[in-house]
């Protein structure tokens, strides 16, 4: 019992607030020697309660609290309804393949908007796009897309990286443009409505499409040698490929007319809801189209596989949350920010500017999870608070807009890491799909080939900034 | 002595007599005793009494009908029809209960001890639509309603409905369900009142009693003096509570007269809103074919006593 | 499906690494099996309601049970995979027993937060299990009163076997370090960039149609 009670001696006078710090370093540290990002922030989570509740209850029951504690959050946290939707925009993404849905797109956009400089590049940014409609991950969409517009784009001579470059950035489009599984854990964890911010995606995600084209118009324009417009479709070609893309545009119909279309009886579905009624239509669909159980089982394994990581990472973080919840570092970071006396616009700024940093190095779904839950709370302190009014807010906008709005830019700024180096995993897979291409694309292409994309996305957030009616028209509609 | 208290969503009337609380020990103790309020960092609001039960924190609040099955006993005065027609009497209702042996042996099994309720008026329908205001025209009606106001519905023909409380505001509005059944509170902050077509006044249908709990290791450790204290703030924070609600009430009425105002010029004509804001008279549940009784405004906030005795001789489990 | 990265030979800890996966990649399975499942039930709550009038009776609930299933079956298979996130900065520049060494000092870290957990989290299975109530049940969901100890049984069930993974990728990666070289069997070998990428791609390498 003696070495119990030094224990309550020893962390005595101990302020616990130094030690979240402590273990905010300690955290960085285990990432960094690559222990796995989930079991790393859940390993420090446990440390600082035990070492929270060592201090009011000894040694002995301290322990067994923390562990108690600690132990209600993976069910607790896994179980909520809202998370629901994470597999299924997973598993929608491999289906809608199978379901031949990504080669028809591809070749409908190629006919309508090929004719204009960097033409294929265009077509790449709108069938990626369109796809985004139906597909919750960047990752899977940038893959699909490597397979089928590389090698065509080569094949007309265009500039590798750009080629590359371009299949990369238009992956990030799939998270911004609803379902998204990464809108999804932002509403989560800062308790918004997920209906409100898959809607908030949509303008913004096709504002960015369309900066997206027109910076390759551009940059087509600037250099020839960049790859040429493809001319010659007539009208009846154009009109023969739409075909093809009309089941994703019946999909996205499903999923638009289950929430909006009020007949005698009411809507359809929740915005919950009507994302299962799509993946179920695609799934139907992939079936039609001969996917074999083979197919299936892998696509099943590979969902269920990336669905228990997202889930690992979801509950190991927050064990982490709920002893940043005992030290009040949220509070503490939330007042500090708000009691800054720069103008707030520079501090939001360079909250962002953080997040450039941390992308460049992390993946986009463990940067939000581990950031969010002290910059969520220090930008509504900046806003004015949670009750805060339009007129007194510094972004002229309630706290519900400002926590919507300030999604949809994190969530951009958390794609904007799959394109930049050293760790970019958009360019990673395109470099490993393209590898078998005719003209070898090394990862270092890639990224050279995205590099203009990042200009692209940076004068977007600036865009979405200025202008915050583009992220908060549509929600503000239901 | 510095106690965790955990609580969930924001700072609202539903959570002031915590806050007067914690002042009040404060203020009386010279900051010898003090209260750290948590919303939703300590605990899931459906997990605060495994919080206690373990330690995690010294006092919490939660509602019984969030997890039945933790504490049957209470959800007695969760039951539909019980005619406890305003808030003092909730709060003499509740007590009554908290004080009973049953209560204070399952609340043990958590290692917790009832300190005081946290009292709710009696939930109303919001909805839209010609308003239901015969039981039979409940009949088909879907319902955002869980547990045992749920079973209620479903026994006159009603279609319990299984939307989350977030959801609520849009399902209603897009007419997934025709009707969502919340205390006044919570019709405001999901702003499902704000679409409404209609309401009822005094539906009674029963609510939800949510005890505040303190964790008893914890309250036996306070020295005899910080225990006095503790346990003589609680009937002032209990009034002040009241007195808070109350200004909530008047709020509702008045959002409610701006809805009905909408309602009459913008929906429907004037044929239509003549009867809106006219609920189904609980006794036309309750006693069959009496006539409709028009219900009045404030009816929630009439102050009649009524004797809190009687009903509570049998604590039958398992009220939803 | 992904070929995974992992050795064998016909040593005991690859034979049980092997039979250990096979329990993993069944779970895994159920696990996705769940997510059609769950599509299903939506598709029919909505169906029903529309159309019957009659939606799946407590849907939230329902879901928010099984929501367990997927989240955690795939668990232990992740990380027999080498699936769950990391950076791997650091960890790509070293080499032989350097490697060996992080990549154990990694796991045993997983390993005693792993014992942890299950304790915390048995503890929160009991909790809501009680042999004299009826459905054994002392905690349930909110609208139709669904027992959630089997939803709660299953996290410390999941964490178990990934407890049993981890001693299998510590004595792995512990004969590593021991016998040096630069592919010990049972533990997923950490791949540079190119290797994971074209990996990833392999996933979606069916047949191309449309
Ligand atoms: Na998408
Ligand atoms: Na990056």
């Amino acid at each position: 019992m003696d070495q119990f009670i030094d224990m309550r001696a020893l962390l005595d006078g101990v302020d616990i607030f130094t030690v979240s710090l402590w273990l905010c370093g300690l955290l960085l540290i285990m990432v960094l020697i690559g222990v796995r990002v989930a079991f790393a922030a859940a390993f420090v989570g446990i440390v600082g309660l035990c070492i929270f509740f060592m201090q009011r209850q000894g040694f002995d029951r301290g322990l067994v609290t923390a562990l108690k504690l600690a132990g209600q959050v993976p069910h607790s946290k896994s179980s909520g309804y809202a998370l629901s939707l994470i597999p299924t925009f997973i598993v929608i993404g491999y289906l809608a393949y199978y379901a031949g849905l990504t080669r028809t797109l591809f070749e409908a956009a190629k006919r309508w908007v090929g004719w204009v400089p960097g033409g294929l590049g265009v077509a790449t940014v709108f069938a990626t796009a369109g796809f985004a409609a139906v597909s919750g991950a960047s990752v899977a969409t940038s893959a699909v897309f490597a397979r089928i517009a590389i090698p065509e784009m080569l094949r007309l001579n265009y500039n590798k990286a750009f080629a590359a470059g371009v299949v990369a950035a238009g992956g990030t489009l799939a998270s911004l443009i609803p379902p998204s599984a990464i809108l999804v854990i932002y509403a989560i964890i800062v308790e918004e409505s997920v209906g409100k911010l898959l809607l908030a995606g949509f303008v913004p995600g096709f504002v960015s499409a369309l900066i997206y084209a027109g910076l390759v118009i551009g940059l087509a324009k600037w250099k020839k040698d960049l790859g040429p417009p493809v001319t010659g479709y007539t009208w009846g070609e154009r009109f023969a490929a739409l075909p093809g893309a009309l089941p994703i545009m019946f999909v996205i119909f499903i999923i638009i007319f289950s929430i909006y279309y009020r007949g005698e009886d009411g809507a359809w579905a929740t915005p919950t809801e009507a994302g299962a009624l799509g993946a179920f239509v695609v799934l139907v669909m992939a079936l039609w189209k001969g996917m074999k159980w083979g197919e299936l089982k892998g696509a099943l394994m590979e969902a269920a596989k990336l669905t228990a990581m997202i889930f690992a990472m979801i509950w190991g973080v927050l064990i982490f949350v709920r002893f940043l919840g005992y030290a009040q570092l949220p509070d503490v970071f939330a007042g500090f920010i708000g009691g800054l006396e720069y103008s707030p616009y520079l501090v939001l700024l360079a909250i962002l500017l953080v997040y450039v940093i941390l992308g460049m190095f992390m993946d986009a779904i463990g940067m939000l999870i581990l950031t969010l839950p002290v910059t969520f709370p220090a930008i509504i302190a900046l806003n004015g608070g949670p009750d805060v009014t339009r007129e007194a807010s510094a972004f002229g906008m309630t706290a519900e807009e400002c926590a919507i709005w300030f999604g949809i830019i994190v969530v951009k700024m958390a794609e904007l890491c799959l394109i930049t180096p050293p760790i970019g995993l958009n360019c990673f897979v395109v470099a490993g799909v393209a590898k078998d291409s005719k003209l070898p694309i090394t990862v270092q292409d890639v990224f050279r080939g995205a590099t203009p994309f990042f200009a692209a996305d940076v004068a977007t957030v600036a865009v979405l900034i200025a202008f915050p009616g583009i992220v908060l028209w549509l929600p503000s509609l239901i | 002595t510095e106690w965790n208290v955990s609580v969930w969503g924001q700072r609202r009337a539903f959570t002031e007599h915590i806050h007067y609380l914690a002042d009040a020990v404060s203020e009386a103790t010279n900051g010898a005793f003090t209260m750290n309020i948590s919303y939703g960092g300590l605990s899931n609001n459906r997990e605060n009494l495994d919080g206690i039960s373990i330690g995690a924190f010294e006092m919490a609040q939660f509602c019984a009908g969030y997890h039945p099955d933790k504490n049957r006993a209470i959800t007695v005065l969760e039951l539909p029809f019980m005619d406890v027609r305003n808030l003092d009497e909730e709060v003499a209702v509740s007590h009554a209960v908290y004080d009973h042996p049953a209560v204070a042996e399952e609340m043990a099994q958590w290692n917790a001890r009832m300190l005081m309720t946290s009292p709710m008026p009696q939930y109303n329908l919001v909805g839209t639509g010609e308003p239901r205001d015969e039981v039979a025209e409940m009949d088909g009606m879907r319902v955002r309603a869980t547990g045992g106001l749920g079973e209620l519905f479903s026994s006159v023909g009603g279609v319990p409905t299984s939307v989350t409380s977030s959801e609520a505001y849009n399902a209603m509005e897009s007419g997934v369900v025709d009707t969502v059944a919340f205390a006044q509170h919570a019709h405001l902050s999901f702003r499902t009142i704000d679409i409404a077509d209609w309401w009822t006044e005094n539906l009674n249908p029963g609510t939800v009693n949510c005890p505040v709990v303190v964790n008893i290791d914890a309250y036996e450790a306070l020295t005899d003096e910080e225990r006095a204290v503790l346990d003589a703030a609680v009937d002032d924070a209990i009034d002040y509570y009241l007195e808070n609600y109350g200004e909530l009430l008047a709020r509702w009425d008045e959002v409610r007269g701006r809805a009905r105002g909408r309602a009459r010029h913008d929906r429907r004509g004037a044929a239509g809103a003549a009867r809106r804001g006219r609920g189904p008279d609980p006794r036309r549940l309750d006693r069959g074919n009496e006539r409709r009784r028009p219900a009045r405004a404030g009816a929630l906030r009439s102050c009649g006593r009524h004797p809190a005795g009687g009903a509570f001789g049998q604590l039958s489990p398992g009220a939803s | 499906m992904s070929s995974s990265n992992v050795q064998s030979d016909n040593s005991l800890l690859s034979r049980l690494d092997r039979a250990v996966l096979r329990v993993e990649a069944a779970l895994n399975l159920i696990g996705g099996a769940t997510i059609l499942l769950l599509v299903l039930m939506a598709v029919w709550n909505v169906i029903g309601r529309k159309l019957f009038n009659a939606p799946v009776p407590g849907y939230v609930d329902w879901t928010s049970q099984f929501m367990i299933l997927f989240a955690f079956l795939g668990l232990s298979y992740c990380q027999r995979e080498g699936g769950h996130i990391r950076m791997d900065i650091v960890v790509m520049r070293l080499r032989g027993r350097t490697l060996w060494f992080a990549e154990l000092l990694s796991v045993l870290f997983m390993l005693i937060l792993t014992t942890g957990l299950i304790y915390g989290s048995w503890h929160h299975f009991l909790r809501s299990f009680d042999w004299d109530m009826a459905l054994f049940s002392r905690d349930s969901s909110i609208d139709i009163g669904l027992p959630l100890w089997p939803a709660k049984l299953i996290v410390p069930l999941a964490l178990s076997l990934l407890w049993v993974r981890l001693v299998l990728q510590v004595w792995g990666y512990a004969r590593g370090l021991r016998q040096g070289g630069d592919a010990p069997v049972a533990v997923p070998l950490p791949e540079d960039p190119m290797e994971q990428a074209s990996r990833e791609a392999e996933t979606v390498s069916g047949h191309d149609k449309g």
